[in-house]
């Protein structure tokens, strides 16, 4: 049973797939089936909607979640009312969503149910805080890589990866692709005592309207701390004016990057660090696509871990039984 | 009168309403569509409540007022759920708990008010709406339809505990969930009689809150409770205006509370610029409006009477959209409380320096004028004025002002011949331009 272990080490875990399709839902119903939940109160959410029958923009069907007995979840009212399972109400917040207030259950006999809990990390931030009083032990966040912000270390502590077909035709930018993210989440942790450094926003500070690093640096050391999002626009003017450059971020989830970018800031002999890291547990895998894409299920993991040197899982393919 | 529609009266009710610490939203919204007391009993009924919340506080432990207030956030509106019911909709298991849980906290504050010996009678009904939603006497603050409420529900969902998953299962679920909601309809139409009695509840642990919020005041920010006034005269000995003493408070300044009788015959306040006239102005019809709210004040001690109507007519009223000078406004709004008492409406009428905005020997002329109308029908007028007014038919009153650079607000009787000199005082006082003072200063004594 891969990566259950490690869960279970966690208070918070967070789902994170690369695209749709990917896999993400068919991993956290694994993860359901495997863990303790008669011995460990443990409470699942989505950031965005989860557990639907069919993919509204492929028109695929979809695998429901499967809410095992004694596990908790939070899922708008909308949606509670729609379960098919049997399940006691625990908690009302008063965290809202479009499809009303987040409700809080706990499965008494399993069956299915479509989650859509808080939708912004703050929600979820605030959400967790008021589930304290329940005494839940782990919480899994189904989470989307468009909402990364449910995987940043300031909601989560771990995260899994899923990604698949889903997220290119052509398994070297798959891998490309997937090992860039992983790379993003694995970034080092910062070194330069909090007071060092230039702070500048992510609208630039007078670097996007022309200021050279230089100038703004004076003589100070080469350390820039973003505040909010790091984006290739802003990279760009940094590589442009300075090289050698640290910039440092809170966490990968305010990376907004293309590979190519961030590689010429490297060579540049520029690198990024994070105040906070992500722990990376697993990546899962989904070989195939609703466009029927298939790879090879074995050769995708292997070559995936070789470049990431992670073990990766097809959970559907290798089911990995206890 | 709703409270509500004069909250964003220039006195400064909102900031006052707003520092209350209620717990809950549903508090302050009844609060709000309160209506203003107009009888001196219901006041005193609703006074007498708040110092019995107060004698509480003093005698309870701290925590005690904790735990009350953690425990009143959690009250909710539940008046659509309630609608429902009364409309026959059948309810959600949501709303079911929300009922359940308004329940438990309803004997959760019962039981703490009980520890400080405040009465708290629930209605009986509730007793058999706890029976109904906590079928097994758990006494949990969890909700479903439980097993118990149906011997077929009991089998299927045994059924479905053993079954694989399949078509079979699936068509299971679906004849449980239907059997849910028939149990829902049911309990929905045995809720039907408790429907009054819960709102009632929500209004009890609505008033709680407020009480205690009321009680808060008074022991954390020394604001009291008024007596009542015998005849006409109403009398506040050191008030002083909450929000205005915040904002000094702020600047590292101390308020110089000050006291005033008024209400049994029209009072004429003069004096310096910056005396704080206005502000007396604005904390007379705060206090009357708190007072109406059963509200403690911010006095050292009062003596109130109540009132139909309060006139606070105040400020640059100049209205650009109807096209209105600051002097119609202000005309027209004097004028509105002029037509309330011919009416025979027993208002207090506060005027804070009419006409000032218009050529003073009209101006005079318009204020007397005012007073001798409006004094004559109102005695409870209170007018702020710089024009050299000299009438006995009103009392005169005037900031003491200015002494060894410093300004004293302290109200004292004026004499009806004196007119206070101090503006050129005040303005010296400010640093303006020694020409511009120096100038004035001659024009005043050659005019002379």
């Amino acid at each position: 049973m891969p990566f259950i272990q490690d869960i279970l080490s966690c208070r918070s875990v967070s789902l994170v797939g690369m695209e749709k399709n990917t896999g993400k839902t068919e991993c956290l119903n694994y993860i359901l089936k495997r863990l303790p939940v008669d011995r460990k109160k443990i409470c699942v959410t989505s950031i965005g909607v989860d557990g639907e029958t069919t993919d509204r923009v492929t028109l695929t069907p979809k695998p429901q979640i499967v809410m095992p007995v004694g596990c908790y979840f939070s899922t708008a009212e909308r949606y509670y009312r729609d379960r098919k399972l049997v399940a006691e109400l625990v908690d009302l917040s008063r965290e809202s969503t479009p499809l009303g207030p987040v409700v809080t259950a706990r499965s008494l006999v399993a069956g299915e149910v479509m989650l859509s809990g808080p939708s912004s990390a703050q929600a979820l931030s605030r959400w967790m805080k008021g589930l304290e009083h329940l005494g839940i032990d782990l919480t899994l966040i189904d989470g989307a890589l468009s909402r990364v912000s449910s995987a940043s270390p300031a909601v989560s502590e771990a995260m899994i990866l899923s990604t698949g077909a889903a997220v290119s035709a052509h398994m070297p930018t798959l891998l490309m692709k997937t090992a860039f993210q992983v790379e993003m989440i694995r970034l080092p942790m910062t070194i330069v005592p909090e007071n060092e450094g230039v702070q500048l926003s992510a609208l630039g500070g007078g670097i996007l309207a022309g200021e050279s690093l230089e100038q703004i640096l004076g003589d100070r050391p080469k350390v820039i701390r973003v505040v909010g999002a790091l984006t290739d626009r802003f990279l760009k003017r940094v590589l442009d004016t300075s090289a050698e450059t640290e910039v440092v971020v809170k966490d990968f989830s305010r990376l907004f990057l293309s590979p190519e970018v961030y590689r010429a800031f490297q060579k540049k002999g520029g690198r990024i660090t994070v105040e906070q890291r992500s722990r990376l547990l697993a990546v899962c895998v989904n070989p195939t696509s609703p466009t029927g894409i298939r790879f090879d299920s074995d050769t995708l993991c292997g070559r995936l871990s070789e470049q990431i040197g992670l073990p990766v899982y097809d959970i559907v393919k290798n089911r990995y039984e206890a | 009168m709703k409270l509500r529609s004069v909250l964003d009266s220039p006195c400064g009710l909102r900031w006052c309403i707003d520092e209350l610490p209620l717990a809950s939203s549903v508090t302050r919204r009844r609060l709000l569509d309160q209506a203003l007391y107009t009888h001196s009993q219901a006041i005193r009924l609703a006074y007498q409540a708040v110092a019995r919340y107060e004698q509480a506080l003093q005698q309870a432990p701290k925590s005690w007022a904790e735990r009350m207030h953690a425990k009143l956030c959690n009250l909710k509106d539940l008046s659509g759920s309630l609608e429902r019911i009364a409309g026959g909709i059948t309810l959600e298991d949501t709303e079911l708990f929300e009922i359940k849980l308004l329940e438990i906290l309803a004997r959760e504050v019962q039981a703490l008010l009980q520890e400080t010996g405040l009465d708290f009678d629930l209605p009986c009904e509730l007793e058999q709406v706890r029976k109904w939603l906590d079928p097994d006497d758990t006494g949990v603050a969890t909700f479903y339809i439980y097993d118990s409420y149906s011997p077929v529900l009991t089998d299927m969902r045994k059924q479905l505990r053993a079954m694989p998953e399949g078509e079979e299962r699936t068509e299971l679920m679906g004849a449980s969930l239907l059997e849910e909601a028939r149990i829902r309809e049911r309990l929905t139409r045995l809720l039907l009689p408790a429907v009054q009695p819960l709102r009632e509840t929500v209004a009890m642990l609505a008033d709680a809150d407020l009480n205690l919020a009321k009680a808060w005041m008074m022991q954390q920010r020394n604001w009291v409770i008024p007596s009542f006034a015998e005849g006409n005269e109403a009398a506040l000995e050191e008030f002083w205006h909450p929000q205005i003493a915040a904002l000094l408070e702020e600047q590292g300044r101390t308020y110089q509370p000050v006291s005033l009788t008024y209400g049994d015959r029209p009072l004429l306040i003069i004096g310096s610029n910056m005396g704080g006239k206005t502000v007396v102005l604005k904390s007379l019809a705060l206090c009357q409006y708190l007072f109406q709210a059963a509200i403690p004040l911010p006095v050292k001690q009062a003596r109130m009477r109540v009132f139909e109507s309060v006139y606070l007519c105040q400020g640059d009223g100049q209205d650009f959209v109807s096209g209105m000078s600051s002097f119609s406004a202000e005309m027209l709004r004097i004028n509105e409380a002029l037509l309330a008492v011919r009416r025979g409406e027993q208002a207090l009428v506060l005027v804070d320096e009419p006409a000032r905005s218009t050529n003073p020997v009209e101006g005079t002329a318009l204020v007397e004028a005012l007073l001798q109308v409006m004094g004559g029908l109102c005695p409870a007028m209170v007018l702020t004025t710089h024009y050299d007014l000299r009438s006995e038919a009103f009392r005169r009153m005037k900031v003491r002002g200015l002494a060894d650079g410093k300004m004293n607000y302290a109200l004292v009787e004026a004499p009806y011949d004196e007119v206070p000199h101090e503006a050129l005082a005040v303005a010296a006082h400010l640093q303006l331009d020694s020409e511009w003072i120096a100038t004035a200063q001659n024009r005043l004594k050659n005019n002379r």
